[in-house]
């Protein structure tokens, strides 16, 4: 099943990513040996580096997976027997590592980073962890993906025996737990582990089975003291941390046994308790109240002596890897600030008696109706749009040096973010001023490469994209706003609204954006008339139509082809737009589709004949109007006949309607008659004496 | 060509977060009378379909987006947007199984795109948090798992609540004090934001912590809910962190400045927005209020450029945060005059309601001060 390949028979892309491996593992080894300018490890960087950039000619980007030690490249599995590609696919696999794609533009950086990763061994850090670390060496082209052990399993023929084979410390702490086993050699190497992890052990364990006094020994062997080590500060955090990670059923029972074993020696307590933050103590506090754990009294009598300790006792303020937030809830400097004597030169007691007079105030909650009008304020899309607002205002104020430069790609970017949001939401207003903005700035700073760079994004394909994407979906709603934008973009943003024109499915949005395009005018043409010639019948129906409202005496010269095409819907809106444009060839092509006499089209094209007054088809019309009927349908098919005459006004008509008025049938009487209400309408009001000349007048101006 | 897959299938699950939060956003904003939500759900259906085999698992883990056991990264604002929203919405987990209906998907926008408080259970979608020891039963689990309102519950003790360190006898301010650090030390980072304000001027902490209280009490009897007490507060106490870009010398000045001193002073409020804009989890009504609360309700005030030709509109936030800004510095006594009494700051106040100050806003603090227990 599996797919081995000889080396060589590989691609040659595989095969260049192979010989990079043995490079790569050389250097890996000598970046954990010598340090980053030793010139060995600069020589296999270069090597390895070297077939990547050859790789990189062939593709953009490659990944090698992993499964336990084999290397997976391109689905093709590498020699499995190869030490090299067994060393190499075991050291990823021990970093969690599932896969790792080198991506074009990588750069030695990178790989040297890639290199200290690896040299890392993260153990038994969950992906999230593993990812934290990742995190930290800001790959840009370097992908890793870790493995997820919940849903990832290797079968092989062993595999009976891999997955009963349990690890050493593994086997130590459920031996603890189990009250078997305790040696000084095992503790050591179990008080090296992450709280998390071994708290992650413990989880597994069925409850049931753990044993009153086991809980004591995974405490004790976990922060053992010995006459080298003493129990410290950091020991107890370790422990509170390792409590805070245990299942909920679990906490209880080792957080007793963790306070057992502080409360055991007071002298070491005080110190331990001294040497924690106090933001430690209080999640210890908080810990011991939400388990409903009883703290023995010697510890106590220790917390309470805590509540009276001297401010100047504590540690400084350190800024950097410091107890900050300790400096702020206990340095002398707040607790002299909050002293009533130093308090009081900015506060008085007044003003105090009042803040704790309102504070023990209830508030009622009576003003919802006013607040109503508020809540829009409080929506994350509108603090967004604020912040956009302050920040181009921020970007704008060069001359202020708001911004220094080094920091303008930040805020470059937080703009892009932001304005992609606009888009999303439709605010078109919003977003073509942050662009104009953005250009203005691009011209007094032409030294800005990030404000030029956004502009340019502002006018990428990407963007326009999106923002076509946007209008689709809610410009109908912002139409005032929406035309704004386009006429803006002008020629730019019309291919991708003639894309979107094709593939949108809503008749309403289609609408909508043949509005937006035809509001381009004359601008719209060539690209109208480039997709005129799309094989798809309603791409030509759609730039027909287009081309109806702003189609030119050169465009209709083309549209007149289309009179024939194959699709009836497309001849028709050929026809209209001719006729539209008062183009002759629309008046011949009318005629020809009455003159077929086939059912709807030819309804369609009578209307056509009336609604643009096409004297040229009256003939065929009284042709129609005078022909004997088979059955009512006929009579129906008569009716729009007269209509459009009377559209028409041609005098030519008026002796055939007449002629209809004073005879009379015997079959189909019904509809015969409602025929003749028809004439005698449209006779009242567009052939009468009283509007002849004006029917006249009519006539001749068509 | 595995790579292909996976690249195709990450694709299509963005192409789905887009589709779902330009829905959300939409229907934050229009509301889901909105013409467009129809079509917008619609997407969002479709492109769920895509990417739906079985059912879909949602999860964020330590602020990364897992989806469907794979974690989507650097996948841009809206994937950052999903996040929050769902941490907002305190819910960490969304199942959606197979058949869902469009009219769910409708629901589950209108859900996330509301305070997300007592979500309701739909027939194929469920709101949940994650336990990582409890993932192998939610799998199997038919019960909905409703985020817990622990979280909410602690930040409404933080604030209402009396301290643990009310014993050690520091007066006035102390227990909120405390409180706010309490709450502060909830936020990553926060206190180092606040620090450099703390040692810069004493004053500013003291008048910054004045101005949260205030600001948290306004919003309070306005009846706002915890969360946005809870940026109030935050907001309040940072509102004038811009003054650390300020000299030393003007903020100390024991007098009155000068038009350049007044001139480099009434940048701080840039400064502020600017500095509070790049940090993260922070409030993000927190730079609004730095740059906002030194406008007035009509317009007036400063920073006043504006590119637009108009002034930016201050938000309601900022006009609370602007009166308790107000009545604090008039009530706190500073070298060069003496505290003003509360009775002329609420007359002055009311005085310039409609100018400086929302008349309504006004109304309530005047009711506050005057309503408070043994005023």
């Amino acid at each position: 099943m599996e797919n081995f390949i000889k080396k060589d028979d590989l691609p040659l892309d595989t095969r260049l990513l192979s010989e990079a491996i043995y490079e790569f593992n050389i250097s890996r080894h000598n970046v954990s040996i010598y340090p980053r300018n030793h010139p060995i490890v600069e020589e296999s960087l270069n090597k390895a580096y070297s077939f990547l950039l050859k790789l990189f000619e062939l593709r953009d980007e490659i990944t090698i997976a992993v499964a336990k030690n084999t290397l997976i490249i391109d689905g093709n599995y590498l020699d499995k027997l190869n030490p090299v590609y067994m060393d190499f696919a075991s050291c990823l696999s021990k970093n969690s590592i599932a896969s790792l794609s080198f991506i074009r533009g990588l750069t030695k950086e990178e790989l040297y980073s890639l290199h200290k990763f690896l040299r890392g061994n993260i153990g038994d850090l969950s992906s999230e962890h593993v990812q934290d670390l990742l995190n930290e060496y800001k790959f840009i082209h370097l992908k890793v993906a870790l493995i997820d052990y919940s849903v990832f399993s290797f079968i092989d023929e062993n595999s009976d025996q891999a997955a009963t084979e349990t690890p050493l410390w593994e086997k130590y702490i459920y031996g603890l737990l189990e009250g078997k086993l305790a040696n000084e050699k095992s503790s050591e190497f179990m008080q090296s582990m992450a709280p998390e992890s071994l708290a992650s052990i413990i989880n597994k364990y069925d409850i049931e089975q753990i044993k009153d006094e086991s809980y004591d020994h995974v405490i004790t062997s976990y922060v053992k003291s010995s006459r080298e080590r003493v129990f410290s500060g950091s020991d107890l955090k370790k422990l509170l941390d390792f409590v805070d990670a245990l299942r909920p059923e679990l906490k209880s029972q080792f957080l007793s046994s963790s306070i057992r074993t502080i409360s055991d020696n007071t002298d070491m307590a005080a110190r331990v308790l001294k040497e924690m933050s106090i933001d430690d103590v209080i999640n210890l506090l908080q810990l011991i109240n939400d388990q409903l754990i009883v703290i023995p009294e010697a510890l106590r009598n220790i917390l309470r002596k805590f509540a009276k300790i001297e401010y100047n006792v504590m540690p400084s303020a350190k800024f950097e890897g410091g107890p900050v937030e300790d400096d702020i809830l206990l340095s002398p400097e707040i607790t002299d600030l909050l002293k009533e004597a130093d308090f009081t030169s900015f506060v008085s007691e007044a003003y105090q008696q009042q803040i704790l007079k309102i504070l023990s105030c209830d508030a009622k909650n009576d003003k919802i109706e006013w607040l109503n009008n508020f809540d829009h304020e409080w929506k994350d899309e509108n603090i967004e749009v604020v912040l956009h607002q302050i920040t181009l205002e921020l970007m704008s104020l060069n001359e202020a040096e708001i911004i220094p430069k080094d920091e303008y790609s930040y805020y470059i970017n937080a703009l892009k973010g932001q304005t992609t949001q606009l888009v999303d939401i439709g605010q078109y207003n919003k977003v073509l001023h942050t662009i104009k903005i953005m250009e203005s700035i691009s011209k007094k700073n032409s030294e800005l490469a990030e404000v030029e760079e956004i502009v340019n994004y502002f006018h990428s394909k990407e963007f326009i994209s999106s923002l076509v994407d946007s209008l689709r979906l809610v410009g109908k709603g912002l139409r005032e706003d929406a035309f704004i934008i386009c006429d803006y973009y002008g020629e730019r943003i019309i291919p991708a609204l003639m894309e979107a024109l094709i593939d949108e499915e809503s008749q309403s949005v289609r609408r909508f954006i043949l509005r937006l395009l035809t509001s381009f005018k004359e601008k719209v043409l060539p690209e109208t008339l480039k997709r005129l010639d799309d094989e798809r019948w309603f791409v030509k129906r759609n730039m027909l139509y287009i081309l109806f409202y702003c189609g030119d005496k050169e465009a209709l010269t083309k549209v007149r082809s289309y009179c024939d095409d194959e699709h009836a819907k497309v001849r028709l809106e050929a026809i209209k737009c001719l006729l539209n444009g008062g183009d002759k060839h629309g008046s011949y092509a009318l005629k020809k589709v009455i003159d077929t006499r086939s059912g709807e089209l030819v309804k369609q094209a009578i209307n056509l004949a009336g609604a643009y007054r096409v004297r040229e088809v009256v003939p065929d019309l009284i042709r129609i109007l005078k022909s004997k009927e088979l059955s009512s349908k006929d009579y129906e098919d008569k009716i729009l006949v007269v209509r459009a005459l009377g559209q028409i006004k041609d005098p030519r008509a008026v002796e055939a309607l007449k002629a209809i008025l004073s005879s009379r049938k015997i079959l189909f009487k019904s509809a015969f008659n409602k025929l003749k209400e028809e004439i005698r309408v449209i006779y009242e009001y567009n052939f009468s004496e009283e509007n002849k000349e004006q029917s006249e007048v009519m006539v001749k101006v068509k | 060509m595995i790579q292909e897959v996976i690249e195709e299938a990450i694709d299509d699950i963005k192409q789905f977060i887009t589709s779902l939060m330009v829905a959300i956003s939409n229907c934050s904003l229009y509301t889901k009378e909105h013409e467009a939500f129809d079509m917008l759900a619609k997407r969002v259906h479709l492109n769920l379909d895509k990417i739906l085999m079985n059912k879909l698992d949602i999860m964020i883990l330590d602020n990364e987006l897992v989806i469907n056991r794979t974690p989507i990264r650097d996948s841009g604002i809206h994937c950052k947007n999903l996040i929050n929203r769902l941490k907002k919405n305190r819910i960490s987990r969304i199942y959606i199984d197979k058949g869902v209906s469009i009219q769910e998907i409708k629901q589950m926008i209108i859900e996330l795109a509301g305070s997300g408080r007592g979500l309701k259970k739909l027939p194929h979608i469920r709101f949940g948090s994650v336990d990582i020891n409890m993932v192998a039963s939610m799998q199997n689990s038919d019960e909905v798992l409703h985020p817990a309102p622990k979280d909410l519950e602690k930040v409404k003790d933080i604030i209402q609540s009396a301290s643990p360190f009310k014993k050690l006898n520091v007066i006035g301010l102390e227990e909120v004090v405390v409180n706010f650090i309490y709450t502060f030390k909830k936020e990553a980072g926060i206190l180092k934001l606040l620090c450099p304000v703390k040692t810069y001027d004493e004053y500013t902490y003291t008048h910054a912590t004045n101005v949260a209280v205030l600001s948290v009490f306004q919003a309070q009897s306005l009846g706002l809910g915890d969360e946005i007490l809870h940026q109030i507060g935050i907001a309040g106490l940072l509102h004038d962190v811009g003054k650390m870009f300020v000299s030393k010398e003007i903020v100390d000045k024991k007098g009155k400045l000068t038009e350049a001193e007044f001139a480099e002073m009434q940048n701080h409020p840039l400064h502020g927005a600017r500095y509070l804009l790049k940090i993260d989890r922070l409030p993000r009504i927190a730079p609004v209020v730095a740059y906002e609360h030194h406008m007035n309700y009509d317009g007036s005030g400063y920073p006043r450029h504006s590119l637009n030709g108009k002034p930016q509109k201050q938000q309601l936030y900022s006009q609370i945060v602007a009166i308790s800004d107000f009545f604090d510095a008039l009530r706190s006594n500073r070298p060069y005059r003496k505290e003003v009494d509360t009775k002329e700051i609420l007359a002055l106040m009311k005085k310039c309601e409609g100018k400086y100050f929302n008349p309504f806003l006004i109304d309530n603090f005047i009711k506050i001060m005057e309503t408070s227990p043994q005023n």
